[in-house]
Protein backbone atom coordinates (compact mmCIF):
# COMPACT_ATOMS: atom_id res chain seq x y z
CA UNK A 1 0.00 0.00 0.00
CA UNK A 2 2.84 2.32 0.96
CA UNK A 3 4.47 1.65 -2.34
CA UNK A 4 1.38 2.70 -4.29
CA UNK A 5 0.97 5.78 -2.13
CA UNK A 6 4.58 6.82 -2.71
CA UNK A 7 4.33 5.91 -6.35
CA UNK A 8 1.24 8.06 -6.87
CA UNK A 9 2.80 10.88 -4.86
CA UNK A 10 5.91 10.70 -7.00
CA UNK A 11 3.83 10.69 -10.15
CA UNK A 12 1.83 13.62 -8.89
CA UNK A 13 4.96 15.62 -8.14
CA UNK A 14 6.47 14.82 -11.47
CA UNK A 15 3.26 15.83 -13.21
CA UNK A 16 3.13 19.05 -11.24
CA UNK A 17 6.73 19.83 -12.14
CA UNK A 18 6.04 19.12 -15.77
CA UNK A 19 2.95 21.33 -15.71
CA UNK A 20 4.99 24.15 -14.16
CA UNK A 21 7.71 23.76 -16.72
CA UNK A 22 5.16 23.74 -19.49
CA UNK A 23 3.49 26.83 -18.08
CA UNK A 24 6.86 28.53 -17.66
CA UNK A 25 7.86 27.71 -21.18
CA UNK A 26 4.47 28.73 -22.52
CA UNK A 27 4.38 32.07 -20.68
CA UNK A 28 7.96 32.87 -19.79
CA UNK A 29 7.45 36.50 -20.74
CA UNK A 30 4.27 36.70 -18.69
CA UNK A 31 6.10 35.44 -15.63
CA UNK A 32 8.99 37.84 -16.02
CA UNK A 33 6.61 40.75 -16.62
CA UNK A 34 4.75 39.75 -13.46
CA UNK A 35 8.04 39.71 -11.54
CA UNK A 36 8.83 43.19 -12.85
CA UNK A 37 5.37 44.41 -11.89
CA UNK A 38 5.93 43.04 -8.38
CA UNK A 39 9.22 44.91 -8.24
CA UNK A 40 7.50 48.07 -9.52
CA UNK A 41 4.95 47.70 -6.73
CA UNK A 42 7.81 47.46 -4.24
CA UNK A 43 9.37 50.60 -5.70
CA UNK A 44 6.03 52.41 -5.53
CA UNK A 45 5.61 51.34 -1.91
CA UNK A 46 9.04 52.78 -1.11
CA UNK A 47 8.16 55.98 -2.98
CA UNK A 48 5.11 56.30 -0.74
CA UNK A 49 7.24 55.53 2.31
CA UNK A 50 9.70 58.20 1.24
CA UNK A 51 6.90 60.75 0.82
CA UNK A 52 5.61 59.89 4.29
CA UNK A 53 9.11 60.07 5.74
CA UNK A 54 9.67 63.47 4.09
CA UNK A 55 6.41 64.78 5.55
CA UNK A 56 7.38 63.33 8.92
CA UNK A 57 10.82 64.93 8.75
CA UNK A 58 9.25 68.30 7.83
CA UNK A 59 6.95 67.94 10.82
CA UNK A 60 9.77 66.96 13.18
CA UNK A 61 11.95 69.81 11.95
CA UNK A 62 9.03 72.18 12.42
CA UNK A 63 8.56 70.82 15.94
CA UNK A 64 12.22 71.55 16.67
CA UNK A 65 11.92 75.05 15.20
CA UNK A 66 8.74 75.60 17.19
CA UNK A 67 10.22 74.59 20.53
CA UNK A 68 13.48 76.48 19.90
CA UNK A 69 11.38 79.52 18.96
CA UNK A 70 9.50 79.16 22.23
CA UNK A 71 12.78 78.94 24.10
CA UNK A 72 14.00 82.14 22.43
CA UNK A 73 10.68 83.86 23.08
CA UNK A 74 10.81 82.91 26.72
CA UNK A 75 14.39 84.12 27.09
CA UNK A 76 13.48 87.37 25.36
CA UNK A 77 10.35 87.64 27.49
CA UNK A 78 12.40 87.25 30.67
CA UNK A 79 14.70 90.07 29.49
CA UNK A 80 11.69 92.30 28.86
CA UNK A 81 10.22 91.44 32.25
CA UNK A 82 13.54 92.15 33.97
CA UNK A 83 13.67 95.54 32.26
CA UNK A 84 10.11 96.21 33.41
CA UNK A 85 11.09 95.24 36.97
CA UNK A 86 14.06 97.58 36.81
CA UNK A 87 11.86 100.42 35.56
CA UNK A 88 9.17 100.21 38.22
CA UNK A 89 9.13 101.06 41.87
CA UNK A 90 5.73 99.59 42.63
CA UNK A 91 6.45 96.64 44.94
CA UNK A 92 3.25 94.81 43.93
CA UNK A 93 4.10 95.12 40.27
CA UNK A 94 7.67 94.01 40.98
CA UNK A 95 6.37 90.99 42.88
CA UNK A 96 3.91 90.13 40.09
CA UNK A 97 6.56 90.44 37.38
CA UNK A 98 9.12 88.55 39.45
CA UNK A 99 6.73 85.65 39.91
CA UNK A 100 6.22 85.56 36.12
CA UNK A 101 10.00 85.58 35.57
CA UNK A 102 10.38 82.68 38.00
CA UNK A 103 7.58 80.80 36.24
CA UNK A 104 9.21 81.39 32.86
CA UNK A 105 12.61 80.24 34.11
CA UNK A 106 11.03 77.08 35.50
CA UNK A 107 9.36 76.47 32.15
CA UNK A 108 12.69 77.01 30.40
CA UNK A 109 14.34 74.43 32.64
CA UNK A 110 11.54 71.94 32.13
CA UNK A 111 11.50 72.32 28.38
CA UNK A 112 15.19 71.35 27.97
CA UNK A 113 14.22 67.70 28.08
CA UNK A 114 11.56 68.32 25.43
CA UNK A 115 14.06 70.16 23.23
CA UNK A 116 16.47 67.23 23.45
CA UNK A 117 13.65 64.80 22.63
CA UNK A 118 12.43 66.86 19.67
CA UNK A 119 15.97 67.08 18.30
CA UNK A 120 16.39 63.36 18.73
CA UNK A 121 13.10 62.67 16.93
CA UNK A 122 14.13 64.97 14.09
CA UNK A 123 17.48 63.16 13.81
CA UNK A 124 15.67 59.82 13.76
CA UNK A 125 13.27 61.06 11.09
CA UNK A 126 16.26 62.22 9.03
CA UNK A 127 17.96 58.86 9.49
CA UNK A 128 14.76 57.00 8.55
CA UNK A 129 14.41 59.10 5.42
CA UNK A 130 18.04 58.45 4.44
CA UNK A 131 17.52 54.73 4.95
CA UNK A 132 14.32 54.70 2.87
CA UNK A 133 16.05 56.72 0.14
CA UNK A 134 18.90 54.21 0.05
CA UNK A 135 16.49 51.27 -0.08
CA UNK A 136 14.46 52.98 -2.77
CA UNK A 137 17.60 53.57 -4.79
CA UNK A 138 18.50 49.88 -4.47
CA UNK A 139 15.00 48.75 -5.42
CA UNK A 140 15.02 51.10 -8.42
CA UNK A 141 18.39 49.76 -9.48
CA UNK A 142 17.07 46.22 -9.16
CA UNK A 143 14.05 47.14 -11.27
CA UNK A 144 16.29 48.70 -13.92
CA UNK A 145 18.49 45.58 -13.88
CA UNK A 146 15.44 43.35 -14.22
CA UNK A 147 14.16 45.40 -17.13
CA UNK A 148 17.60 45.37 -18.77
CA UNK A 149 17.99 41.65 -18.22
CA UNK A 150 14.53 40.97 -19.60
CA UNK A 151 15.25 43.02 -22.69
CA UNK A 152 18.59 41.27 -23.15
CA UNK A 153 16.94 37.89 -22.62
CA UNK A 154 14.22 38.74 -25.12
CA UNK A 155 16.86 39.70 -27.66
CA UNK A 156 18.81 36.53 -26.91
CA UNK A 157 15.65 34.47 -27.33
CA UNK A 158 14.91 36.18 -30.63
CA UNK A 159 18.48 35.58 -31.77
CA UNK A 160 18.28 31.97 -30.65
CA UNK A 161 14.98 31.53 -32.48
CA UNK A 162 16.46 33.00 -35.62
CA UNK A 163 19.58 30.79 -35.24
CA UNK A 164 17.35 27.78 -34.75
CA UNK A 165 15.39 28.62 -37.87
CA UNK A 166 18.61 29.06 -39.80
CA UNK A 167 19.96 25.78 -38.44
CA UNK A 168 16.72 24.03 -39.38
CA UNK A 169 16.92 25.47 -42.89
CA UNK A 170 20.54 24.37 -43.15
CA UNK A 171 19.67 20.94 -41.85
CA UNK A 172 16.88 20.64 -44.41
CA UNK A 173 19.23 21.67 -47.16
CA UNK A 174 21.88 19.25 -45.97
CA UNK A 175 19.28 16.52 -45.79
CA UNK A 176 18.23 17.27 -49.35
CA UNK A 177 21.85 17.24 -50.44
CA UNK A 178 22.50 14.01 -48.60
CA UNK A 179 19.33 12.54 -50.09
CA UNK A 180 20.58 13.40 -53.57
CA UNK A 181 23.96 11.67 -53.01
CA UNK A 182 22.59 8.59 -51.37
CA UNK A 183 19.68 7.97 -53.72
CA UNK A 184 20.86 4.71 -55.50
CA UNK A 185 17.45 3.71 -56.67
CA UNK A 186 18.37 4.09 -60.28
CA UNK A 187 21.62 2.30 -59.87
CA UNK A 188 19.90 -0.37 -57.90
CA UNK A 189 17.30 -0.75 -60.63
CA UNK A 190 20.01 -0.69 -63.22
CA UNK A 191 22.01 -3.26 -61.27
CA UNK A 192 18.91 -5.42 -61.00
CA UNK A 193 18.34 -5.04 -64.69
CA UNK A 194 21.96 -6.02 -65.36
CA UNK A 195 21.63 -8.98 -63.08
CA UNK A 196 18.43 -9.87 -64.82
CA UNK A 197 20.20 -9.55 -68.15
CA UNK A 198 23.05 -11.71 -66.94
CA UNK A 199 20.56 -14.20 -65.68
CA UNK A 200 18.75 -14.19 -69.02
CA UNK A 201 22.06 -14.52 -70.86
CA UNK A 202 23.09 -17.35 -68.63
CA UNK A 203 19.79 -19.05 -69.09
CA UNK A 204 20.01 -18.46 -72.85
CA UNK A 205 23.49 -19.92 -72.91
CA UNK A 206 22.32 -22.91 -70.97
CA UNK A 207 19.47 -23.38 -73.40
CA UNK A 208 21.86 -23.05 -76.29
CA UNK A 209 24.20 -25.61 -74.82
CA UNK A 210 21.33 -27.90 -74.17
CA UNK A 211 20.14 -27.41 -77.71
CA UNK A 212 23.59 -28.05 -78.99
CA UNK A 213 23.82 -31.10 -76.87
CA UNK A 214 20.57 -32.35 -78.13
CA UNK A 215 21.31 -31.59 -81.83
CA UNK A 216 24.06 -33.36 -83.91
CA UNK A 217 24.67 -30.55 -86.15
CA UNK A 218 27.54 -28.28 -86.24
CA UNK A 219 28.23 -26.49 -83.19
CA UNK A 220 28.49 -29.77 -81.35
CA UNK A 221 31.77 -30.16 -79.67
CA UNK A 222 34.27 -32.33 -81.31
CA UNK A 223 34.38 -34.66 -78.38
CA UNK A 224 30.63 -34.94 -78.37
CA UNK A 225 30.65 -35.40 -82.15
CA UNK A 226 33.18 -38.05 -81.82
CA UNK A 227 31.13 -39.78 -79.21
CA UNK A 228 28.05 -39.55 -81.39
CA UNK A 229 29.96 -40.74 -84.37
CA UNK A 230 31.32 -43.60 -82.50
CA UNK A 231 27.88 -44.42 -81.22
CA UNK A 232 26.62 -44.31 -84.80
CA UNK A 233 29.56 -46.24 -86.11
CA UNK A 234 31.06 -43.37 -87.81
CA UNK A 235 34.66 -42.35 -87.62
CA UNK A 236 35.12 -38.88 -86.31
CA UNK A 237 36.25 -36.47 -88.84
CA UNK A 238 38.98 -35.31 -86.69
CA UNK A 239 40.71 -38.63 -86.98
CA UNK A 240 40.19 -38.76 -90.71
CA UNK A 241 42.51 -37.34 -93.23
CA UNK A 242 41.36 -34.65 -95.55
CA UNK A 243 40.92 -37.18 -98.33
CA UNK A 244 38.90 -39.45 -96.11
CA UNK A 245 36.79 -36.62 -95.00
CA UNK A 246 36.12 -35.57 -98.55
CA UNK A 247 35.19 -39.11 -99.47
CA UNK A 248 32.92 -39.34 -96.57
CA UNK A 249 31.24 -36.24 -97.67
CA UNK A 250 30.76 -37.44 -101.09
CA UNK A 251 29.37 -40.75 -100.03
CA UNK A 252 26.94 -39.00 -97.68
CA UNK A 253 25.28 -37.02 -100.44
CA UNK B 1 -28.71 21.79 26.82
CA UNK B 2 -27.09 23.32 23.76
CA UNK B 3 -29.93 25.64 22.93
CA UNK B 4 -28.30 28.67 24.54
CA UNK B 5 -24.97 27.89 22.90
CA UNK B 6 -26.65 27.52 19.51
CA UNK B 7 -28.37 30.85 19.96
CA UNK B 8 -25.06 32.51 20.81
CA UNK B 9 -23.38 31.02 17.77
CA UNK B 10 -26.30 32.05 15.54
CA UNK B 11 -26.14 35.58 16.92
CA UNK B 12 -22.39 35.68 16.34
CA UNK B 13 -22.72 34.45 12.77
CA UNK B 14 -25.63 36.68 11.82
CA UNK B 15 -24.63 39.81 13.66
CA UNK B 16 -24.61 42.96 11.51
CA UNK B 17 -21.26 43.88 10.02
CA UNK B 18 -19.81 47.04 11.54
CA UNK B 19 -17.89 49.16 9.06
CA UNK B 20 -15.19 51.14 10.81
CA UNK B 21 -14.94 54.71 9.66
CA UNK B 22 -11.55 56.43 9.57
CA UNK B 23 -11.17 58.77 12.47
CA UNK B 24 -11.55 62.39 11.47
CA UNK B 25 -8.39 64.37 11.98
CA UNK B 26 -8.60 66.94 14.75
CA UNK B 27 -5.52 68.85 15.94
CA UNK B 28 -4.21 67.68 19.31
CA UNK B 29 -6.87 64.92 19.12
CA UNK B 30 -9.21 67.25 20.92
CA UNK B 31 -12.91 66.62 21.34
CA UNK B 32 -15.78 68.28 23.10
CA UNK B 33 -15.10 67.92 26.82
CA UNK B 34 -11.31 67.68 26.41
CA UNK B 35 -9.22 69.66 28.82
CA UNK B 36 -6.93 72.18 27.21
CA UNK B 37 -4.56 74.62 28.85
CA UNK B 38 -2.88 77.54 27.12
CA UNK B 39 0.36 77.76 29.05
CA UNK B 40 1.66 81.14 27.96
CA UNK B 41 2.68 84.44 29.47
CA UNK B 42 3.19 86.21 26.13
CA UNK B 43 0.09 88.34 26.64
CA UNK B 44 1.55 89.58 29.93
CA UNK B 45 5.13 89.99 28.74
CA UNK B 46 4.16 91.82 25.56
CA UNK B 47 1.20 93.60 27.12
CA UNK B 48 -1.54 92.27 24.89
CA UNK B 49 -5.18 92.78 25.76
CA UNK B 50 -5.76 89.15 24.99
CA UNK B 51 -6.50 87.05 28.05
CA UNK B 52 -6.23 83.40 28.93
CA UNK B 53 -9.54 81.51 29.42
CA UNK B 54 -10.50 80.81 32.98
CA UNK B 55 -11.63 77.32 32.11
CA UNK B 56 -9.75 74.44 30.54
CA UNK B 57 -12.70 72.54 29.12
CA UNK B 58 -13.46 72.55 25.41
CA UNK B 59 -17.19 73.26 25.27
CA UNK B 60 -17.62 73.07 21.50
CA UNK B 61 -15.60 72.71 18.32
CA UNK B 62 -16.16 74.77 15.21
CA UNK B 63 -14.79 73.91 11.77
CA UNK B 64 -14.67 75.79 8.51
CA UNK B 65 -13.08 74.95 5.20
CA UNK B 66 -10.84 77.66 3.77
CA UNK B 67 -9.84 76.41 0.32
CA UNK B 68 -7.38 73.57 0.89
CA UNK B 69 -6.92 74.54 4.51
CA UNK B 70 -9.22 73.83 7.42
CA UNK B 71 -9.78 75.96 10.48
CA UNK B 72 -10.67 74.44 13.82
CA UNK B 73 -11.98 76.56 16.65
CA UNK B 74 -11.89 75.08 20.11
CA UNK B 75 -14.29 77.08 22.23
CA UNK B 76 -13.67 77.22 25.95
CA UNK B 77 -16.84 79.15 26.59
CA UNK B 78 -18.47 82.09 24.89
CA UNK B 79 -15.45 84.31 25.51
CA UNK B 80 -12.42 82.42 24.15
CA UNK B 81 -11.45 80.05 21.41
CA UNK B 82 -8.20 78.56 20.17
CA UNK B 83 -8.06 78.72 16.38
CA UNK B 84 -5.89 76.12 14.68
CA UNK B 85 -5.46 76.18 10.90
CA UNK B 86 -4.18 73.05 9.19
CA UNK B 87 -2.98 72.57 5.64
CA UNK B 88 -3.80 69.76 3.23
CA UNK B 89 -1.17 67.56 4.88
CA UNK B 90 -2.94 68.09 8.19
CA UNK B 91 0.00 70.05 9.49
CA UNK B 92 -0.66 72.99 11.73
CA UNK B 93 0.01 76.27 9.98
CA UNK B 94 -1.35 78.64 12.57
CA UNK B 95 -2.34 78.50 16.22
CA UNK B 96 -3.97 81.54 17.81
CA UNK B 97 -5.87 82.23 20.94
CA UNK B 98 -8.73 84.70 20.62
CA UNK B 99 -10.55 86.45 23.41
CA UNK B 100 -13.90 88.14 22.86
CA UNK B 101 -13.65 91.80 23.75
CA UNK B 102 -16.82 93.20 22.29
CA UNK B 103 -20.25 92.13 21.02
CA UNK B 104 -22.64 94.46 19.27
CA UNK B 105 -26.26 93.62 18.50
CA UNK B 106 -27.18 96.17 15.86
CA UNK B 107 -30.80 97.15 16.26
CA UNK B 108 -31.12 99.52 13.34
CA UNK B 109 -30.30 99.46 9.66
CA UNK B 110 -28.00 102.41 10.23
CA UNK B 111 -25.92 100.42 12.71
CA UNK B 112 -25.71 97.45 10.35
CA UNK B 113 -24.74 99.82 7.60
CA UNK B 114 -21.96 101.28 9.72
CA UNK B 115 -20.43 97.83 9.99
CA UNK B 116 -21.23 96.27 6.65
CA UNK B 117 -21.75 99.16 4.21
CA UNK B 118 -20.56 98.18 0.79
CA UNK B 119 -17.56 100.43 0.22
CA UNK B 120 -17.17 102.07 3.60
CA UNK B 121 -18.29 99.64 6.34
CA UNK B 122 -15.96 99.21 9.31
CA UNK B 123 -15.47 95.53 8.49
CA UNK B 124 -13.20 95.66 5.48
CA UNK B 125 -11.62 99.05 6.02
CA UNK B 126 -7.85 99.34 5.74
CA UNK B 127 -7.45 100.28 9.39
CA UNK B 128 -9.56 99.42 12.39
CA UNK B 129 -9.59 101.47 15.57
CA UNK B 130 -11.17 100.16 18.73
CA UNK B 131 -13.74 102.50 20.20
CA UNK B 132 -12.27 102.77 23.62
CA UNK B 133 -8.63 103.47 22.81
CA UNK B 134 -6.39 104.82 20.12
CA UNK B 135 -4.77 101.58 19.13
CA UNK B 136 -4.82 101.15 15.39
CA UNK B 137 -4.92 97.74 13.77
CA UNK B 138 -4.04 97.30 10.10
CA UNK B 139 -5.87 94.93 7.79
CA UNK B 140 -3.94 91.69 7.33
CA UNK B 141 -2.34 91.50 3.91
CA UNK B 142 -3.05 87.76 3.89
CA UNK B 143 -6.76 88.59 3.87
CA UNK B 144 -6.88 91.43 1.34
CA UNK B 145 -4.84 93.61 -0.98
CA UNK B 146 -2.92 96.31 0.92
CA UNK B 147 -3.51 98.94 -1.76
CA UNK B 148 -7.29 98.98 -1.44
CA UNK B 149 -8.93 101.30 1.08
CA UNK B 150 -11.84 98.98 1.54
CA UNK B 151 -12.50 95.36 0.65
CA UNK B 152 -15.64 93.32 1.17
CA UNK B 153 -15.54 91.12 4.29
CA UNK B 154 -14.49 87.52 3.80
CA UNK B 155 -17.53 85.31 4.04
CA UNK B 156 -17.31 81.76 5.33
CA UNK B 157 -19.49 79.30 7.17
CA UNK B 158 -18.55 77.67 10.44
CA UNK B 159 -20.23 74.57 11.81
CA UNK B 160 -20.03 74.40 15.58
CA UNK B 161 -20.61 71.09 17.33
CA UNK B 162 -21.18 71.05 21.05
CA UNK B 163 -24.30 70.33 22.98
CA UNK B 164 -26.07 71.26 19.72
CA UNK B 165 -24.91 71.79 16.18
CA UNK B 166 -25.01 75.37 14.97
CA UNK B 167 -24.11 76.82 11.61
CA UNK B 168 -22.83 80.38 11.58
CA UNK B 169 -22.14 82.56 8.58
CA UNK B 170 -19.26 84.93 9.18
CA UNK B 171 -18.54 88.12 7.29
CA UNK B 172 -15.17 88.89 8.75
CA UNK B 173 -11.89 90.74 8.44
CA UNK B 174 -8.63 90.24 10.29
CA UNK B 175 -6.38 93.04 11.49
CA UNK B 176 -3.14 93.21 13.42
CA UNK B 177 -0.54 95.32 15.12
CA UNK B 178 2.96 94.66 16.35
CA UNK B 179 3.54 94.12 20.03
CA UNK B 180 7.23 93.58 19.40
CA UNK B 181 8.14 93.93 15.75
CA UNK B 182 11.77 92.85 16.29
CA UNK B 183 10.66 89.54 17.67
CA UNK B 184 7.68 89.24 15.35
CA UNK B 185 5.17 89.27 18.20
CA UNK B 186 1.80 90.54 16.97
CA UNK B 187 -1.64 91.08 18.35
CA UNK B 188 -4.59 90.30 16.11
CA UNK B 189 -8.05 91.68 15.83
CA UNK B 190 -10.86 89.65 14.31
CA UNK B 191 -14.03 91.54 13.52
CA UNK B 192 -16.93 89.47 12.35
CA UNK B 193 -20.60 89.82 11.58
CA UNK B 194 -22.00 86.50 12.74
CA UNK B 195 -25.33 85.27 11.54
CA UNK B 196 -27.00 82.09 12.75
CA UNK B 197 -30.53 80.76 12.98
CA UNK B 198 -30.79 82.22 16.47
CA UNK B 199 -29.01 85.57 16.39
CA UNK B 200 -27.07 88.12 14.43
CA UNK B 201 -24.33 90.22 15.95
CA UNK B 202 -20.94 91.81 15.47
CA UNK B 203 -18.13 90.20 17.47
CA UNK B 204 -14.65 91.57 18.01
CA UNK B 205 -11.88 89.28 19.23
CA UNK B 206 -8.28 89.99 20.17
CA UNK B 207 -5.77 87.26 19.57
CA UNK B 208 -2.15 86.26 20.02
CA UNK B 209 -0.01 83.53 18.51
CA UNK B 210 0.43 80.49 20.68
CA UNK B 211 3.41 78.20 20.34
CA UNK B 212 2.29 74.60 19.87
CA UNK B 213 4.37 73.66 22.89
CA UNK B 214 2.26 76.01 24.97
CA UNK B 215 -0.87 74.02 24.17
CA UNK B 216 -1.19 71.45 26.93
CA UNK B 217 -3.92 68.85 26.54
CA UNK B 218 -5.47 66.75 29.28
CA UNK B 219 -8.12 64.18 28.55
Amino acid sequence: MAFWTNYLKGKGKALNKEMKMLAAEADMEGYTEAAIQTQMDRVNAFVNDQAKAEINLTKEKKDVEEILQLQEDRLAGISILQEDIANTTDPDEIARLTSIVEAEVTKLEEMQEDIAREKEEAAEAESDLAEIRELLSMEKEKLDTMRGTLNKTKSAIERANRAEERAKAKADLAAKKAGFAEDNTFDDLLGAAKDRLAEIEQRTRATTIKAELLSDSKGTSSDMQDAIARAKGKVPTSTMSVAERLAAIKSGK
Amino acid sequence: MFKALKQKIATFIHKPVTVLQPKEFVPFDLMVGSHLKIDTNSHVIYKSRCTIPNTNTVSSIGTCVLGGAKAFRFYFNNSHFLQVITNQNKQIEECRLFALIDVVYPSTMETWDMWLNDGKGRIGSFEFKLDHNDLVYTRMSSWADDELDWVPPVTFTEVIKGANEVSITHQAMSYGRWLNEDRGIAEYLLVSSDSSQHEENICTYIGIDVNLNEVITYF
